[in-house]
């Protein structure tokens, strides 16, 4: 009817089946918004023309007019016009969805794996998906944690490898909703174990009742539009054999000889039931064994507890049997690097009196909690009195120096000597132990300053030969001055003094420490003692200094009022945190901390997934912290799994002394890396770091299929679950009556003089209507 | 053994030996005293009521520098609370035998600053009797430097009874109060107070005879407020240090076989 008028009218109508309006000044949400403003306006403005007239007449011109210019405002900004399209029927589209995931290469009962069953299934019904085809549009597409398209032809010769590291079938079905926009779709096969990851488990294993009735809802609305739903079970749980570590958890650091735990959780699949040894390796050596007792479906939790011995970087593995038939030896077996500190830090304390310098820095070394401080002080020297009839009325303890020196040095960490001359104490022999204990066992000393030290006498002859300074022979070894402090080179560098991070704010931090008054002057630094801070009255005189004598490190401050930096300090400012920073750091870098190394090889992360891109790297720095630019480096392996050391790669000088060793590593597992540094043909250093290589997912951890899942999917999409290999065609779906427009011609309905005339009388029509109803 | 190397040998030895001396004479006495304790006292009010024992500084180091290893110098620090030197002088010493007017915001500030940082405070009334007007003026003010506290007695176990002597009896010129009374932040007393005139028992006058004569107790209760007197002064330098485990024993042992 309307084509004849159309044709009456003039206009050509042959090819055309659908008469539309169409809108062209709708483009986006404000246009809508612009219209709607535009209705506000005219209500208004005939509210305020109608309210206060009298007759209903009037009030109906005024309205009528209103109306009227309201339509033709709206005209001249939707700027309609009758379109004329050809149309054309479409088919309903139905997706495929093929779970591509790592858990579908698991081999089920017939040998084939789960997703050669899926793939059979499809070429088994190729004739069912044909004739579907007539009537539906079949898209394929793969999934894992990503959705991805197949080529149409793909029922053609269907080939697919499900390498995905998580299976997330809920995701994947909205971003297929996503990618198909508003059309609807008659509905998806999903074919899939339904070894989910992702949200639908979570759905699925919500314990709060509420909760779960609220996210099935949830899911329900998310699956609207999807069509129905038919999941497809491949794979069969009647023969997976599969042993399998679940979960792996532990601290992120270790200490030595305290117990640490490992807790390891097993899960059995299908006929495997009984006790198994779960073991706990150190680098290659078997440090715990213990045996969990398993029944099919049932996860164990158990703890390998050791005390580690030795402080370091270690990769360790938790390993499972495996076993004849298993699904998966991948799961059987987990590495994770671990960083063992040493557990406490203990200190022999040796005061020569009693002092402000002594009570804060103990009260700072009693703060840190690594710390396990022997004291001992010397409160009475021969000439003094304290007038008591016996020694039973004083509570000194005699000064064990026989046990100190000949015996307990080893088990100490570190041996402070604070304002100490020990000559009165014991024989100059102790003092070589305590050279020894530094230079042949790797102890650690700090030496601090005072009337009592840095004594020219033969009795510390040991002790001269490992601090960082030679004493003098003549002069006063104490003295009495305003000291202003230098900051220098290495001491900027140096991470016991670069205490602000900042050059210039360590610098200012350090000259402004101007509360310190007495110290040990005449110092000789030896050659290979690396000056932190210095006296700048007399600029080569050291006030804080570092050696390493052989196997040990020593620190040297050559003053007894640092402790008015801390106790000034907090009255000024209200913060010491500078000074306890110091003495922390100092400890950190003579207890040989691995960060504080001035060789260090390391990375960003330290673990990284099979094929990932990773690098290490190499800082080198000289002993007073640096950087050593243009070195020769290299890089060796130490320890890689079976075969898959990666091949030798170049360093490359990034930044001043730090060097990139670009890597790939490609099986998982752990390896050990070592790298030197060399420069004119001197030995710099070397270092190693420890890399684990492993997938992040959690889809190898559980191999169970889920048909549960699948069927909650199934009740919530409309559909039902079928079971491979069960036939398709009790699948059912609605055809959608879908046609897409193929052509259209429009012809605009206000782009006329006419259209604007009338827009503009109706306007003059009513403002001459309020003048004569004598309207504001 | 040839005797040019007997020769060599012993001239090395007697090198040694003298340089050994030298050496140790220089550490005996240094050319400069240096002192690791210092007597400052708290000067407050319009009037001399803080300085009830003006030369207890002097006979102090005294005790100290010959019955102890630490030099401790004789000079009496005199020192107002809101003083920037005030951050110089962990150890601060307040006395006085009358009632004072309040002290100053600032003054009150600054002493909970400076306890804060690590200062140890010993009160004393000179006034040797409880409820003296030292003592309420004392309480009032620390009331406010430690709102919401209250004075403690000292327990007969806390390190300042074992710190140097093994001290089991509170006195001073007097014997009026058994406790010392204290103020704790976590396991350190950051203030003592006596109310026995501690300072009084040791005060020597002119010359070296002591000003009063201890009552009732006479030079057997002088000798225990010296020994107490050391005590403190050697727990506000070691603080804990005699709660070392290493202690311990000695201690407990030495405690069994005191003579009573």
């Amino acid at each position: 009817m309307i084509f004849k008028i159309l044709e009456i009218l003039g206009i050509e109508t042959r090819g055309y089946d659908r008469l539309l309006i169409h809108f062209a000044g709708i483009n986006n949400a404000a246009s809508i918004g612009v219209c709607a403003a535009l209705v506000a306006l005219f209500a208004l403005s005939a509210w305020f023309m109608v309210k206060p007239l009298a007759g209903a007449r009037r009030k109906i011109l005024i309205l009528g007019l209103h109306f009227l210019a309201l339509i033709f405002a709206l005209a001249l900004f939707l700027e309609p016009s009758l379109r004329l399209a050809k149309t054309r029927k479409v088919k309903s589209p139905i997706a495929v969805l093929m779970d591509a995931s790592e858990s579908m290469k698991v081999k089920t009962d017939s040998g084939s794996t789960r997703i050669a069953t899926a793939l059979d299934w499809l070429k088994k019904n190729r004739d069912y998906f044909d004739s579907l085809s007539s009537d539906y549009e079949l898209r394929f597409y793969r999934f894992d944690e990503k959705l991805k398209a197949l080529p149409s032809a793909f029922l053609e010769a269907p080939e697919l490898s499900a390498e995905g590291s998580q299976t997330e079938i809920l995701e994947a079905l909205l971003r297929l909703k996503s990618e198909t926009g508003s059309g609807p779709l008659a509905g998806v096969i999903i074919l899939s174990d339904g070894a989910d990851r992702g949200e639908l488990a979570q759905i699925a294993t919500a314990q709060d009742a509420r909760l779960k009735a609220k996210a099935l809802k949830g899911l329900e609305k998310d699956l609207q539009g999807l069509g129905r739903i038919y999941p497809a079970l491949a794979g069969s749980e009647r023969e997976l054999k599969d042993l399998a570590l679940t979960g792996l958890t532990h601290d992120g650091y270790g200490f030595v000889k305290n117990p640490f735990v490992v807790v390891v959780k097993v899960r059995a699949l299908g006929d495997i039931r009984g006790e198994f040894p779960v073991q706990l390796f150190q680098e290659d050596k078997l440090i715990v064994t213990k045996t969990v007792n398993l029944e099919p479906g049932k996860e164990q939790t158990l703890e390998l507890e050791f005390k580690p011995d030795q402080v370091g970087r270690f990769l360790f593995k938790v390993a499972l049997p495996v076993l004849e038939g298993e699904a998966s030896a991948e799961n059987n077996s987990r590495v994770f690097p671990l960083t063992i500190l040493r557990d406490r830090i203990r200190v022999l304390y040796i005061v020569g009196n009693p002092s402000w310098d002594e009570k804060f820095l103990r009260r700072t070394l009693e703060k840190n909690p690594a710390v396990d401080l022997v004291s001992f002080y010397i409160l009475r020297e021969p000439y003094n009195n304290p007038k008591v009839g016996s020694d039973y009325e004083l509570s000194l303890i005699p000064f064990p120096v026989d046990k100190l020196f000949q015996e307990e040095l080893p088990n100490f960490d570190l041996v402070i000597f604070q304002n100490f001359f020990g000559m009165n104490y014991m024989p100059s022999s102790y003092i070589g132990n305590l050279r020894n204990y530094i230079t042949d066992k790797g102890g650690a000393l700090i030496y601090i300053g005072g009337p009592r030290a840095f004594l020219k006498n033969p009795f510390n002859d040991p002790l001269e030969e490992i601090l960082p300074v030679d004493f003098e022979f003549s002069g006063s070894n104490y003295k009495f001055a305003q000291l202003s402090l230098r900051l220098t080179e290495s001491g900027q560098q140096h991470p016991i003094t670069n205490l602000a991070g900042e050059p210039l704010e360590n610098q200012n931090l350090w000259e402004g420490v101007k509360v310190l008054e007495n110290y040990n002057p005449v110092l000789r630094v030896k050659p290979d003692a690396v000056v932190l801070v210095a006296h700048k009255q007399e600029n080569v005189a050291p006030l804080i200094a570092v050696r390493e004598p052989g196997k040990g490190r020593v620190l040297m401050v050559a003053t007894d009022s640092l402790w008015k930096w801390k106790f000034e300090l907090e009255g000024e400012s209200g913060s010491s945190r500078y000074y306890q920073l110091f003495w922390e750091r100092a400890l950190r870098w003579l207890m040989r901390d691995p960060e504080m190394k001035s060789v260090s090889l390391s990375s960003f992360r330290d673990r990284f997934q099979p094929g990932e891109d990773s690098s290490l790297f190499f800082s080198v720095q000289d002993s007073s912290y640096h950087p050593i630019s243009g070195a020769t480096v290299s890089l060796s392996t130490l320890a890689a799994p079976e075969g898959c050391a990666p091949s030798s790669v170049p360093g490359e000088e990034v930044s001043p002394g730090k060097y990139q060793f670009k890597l790939t590593l490609n099986c998982p597992g752990g390896y050990r890396f070592a790298a030197a540094a060399q420069k004119d043909g001197a030995v710099i250093g070397s270092d190693q770091a420890i890399l684990a290589v492993e997938k992040e997912s959690k889809e190898m951890e559980d191999l169970s299929l889920r048909p549960d899942l699948l069927e909650l999917l199934a009740s919530a999409g409309d559909g039902k679950l079928l079971k491979l290999p069960d036939a398709p065609d009790q699948l059912k779906f609605p055809k959608l009556q879908l046609e897409e427009i193929v052509g259209a011609k429009d012809f605009p309905l206000w782009n006329s003089w006419l259209s604007f005339a009338m827009f503009v009388l109706l306007f003059g029509a009513l403002w001459a209507l309020r003048r004569y109803f004598s309207l504001s | 053994m040839k005797r040019r190397d007997f020769v060599k040998i012993s001239a090395a030895s007697l090198f040694g030996s003298s340089l050994g001396k030298s050496a140790w004479a220089q550490f005996q006495e240094p050319r400069t005293k240096k002192y690791d304790f210092f007597f400052a006292q708290a000067v407050y009010g319009k009037n001399l009521n803080w300085n009830p024992r003006p030369s207890v500084a002097r006979s102090l180091a005294s005790i100290v520098s010959s019955r102890t290893s630490v030099p401790a110098s004789p000079e009496r620090v005199e020192i107002k609370l809101t003083d920037k030197e005030l951050f110089s002088y962990p150890f601060l010493y307040l006395s006085g035998q009358d009632a004072f007017e309040p002290f100053s915001d600032e003054e009150i500030q600054k002493l909970r600053r400076w306890i804060d940082a690590g200062g140890f405070l010993l009160a004393d009334d000179a006034m040797g009797e409880p409820d003296s007007g030292f003592d309420q003026s004392f309480r009032r003010e620390l009331s406010r430097i430690f709102p919401g506290e209250k004075l403690n007695a000292v327990p007969s176990d806390h390190t300042v009874f074992q710190s140097y002597y093994l001290v089991d009896k509170v006195a001073g010129r007097k014997a009026a109060v058994p406790n010392l009374w204290g103020i704790d932040r976590g396991d350190l007393t950051v203030l003592m107070y006596s109310q026995n005139d501690l300072a009084g028992a040791i005060e020597q006058g002119p010359g070296s005879s002591f000003r009063f004569s201890p009552e009732p107790g006479g030079e057997a209760q002088r000798e225990m407020a010296i020994r107490l007197w050391v005590n403190i002064v050697f727990y506000a330098l070691c603080a804990n240090y005699k709660k070392d485990l290493i202690h311990i024993p000695f201690i407990s042992e030495r405690r069994k076989h005191r003579p009573k």
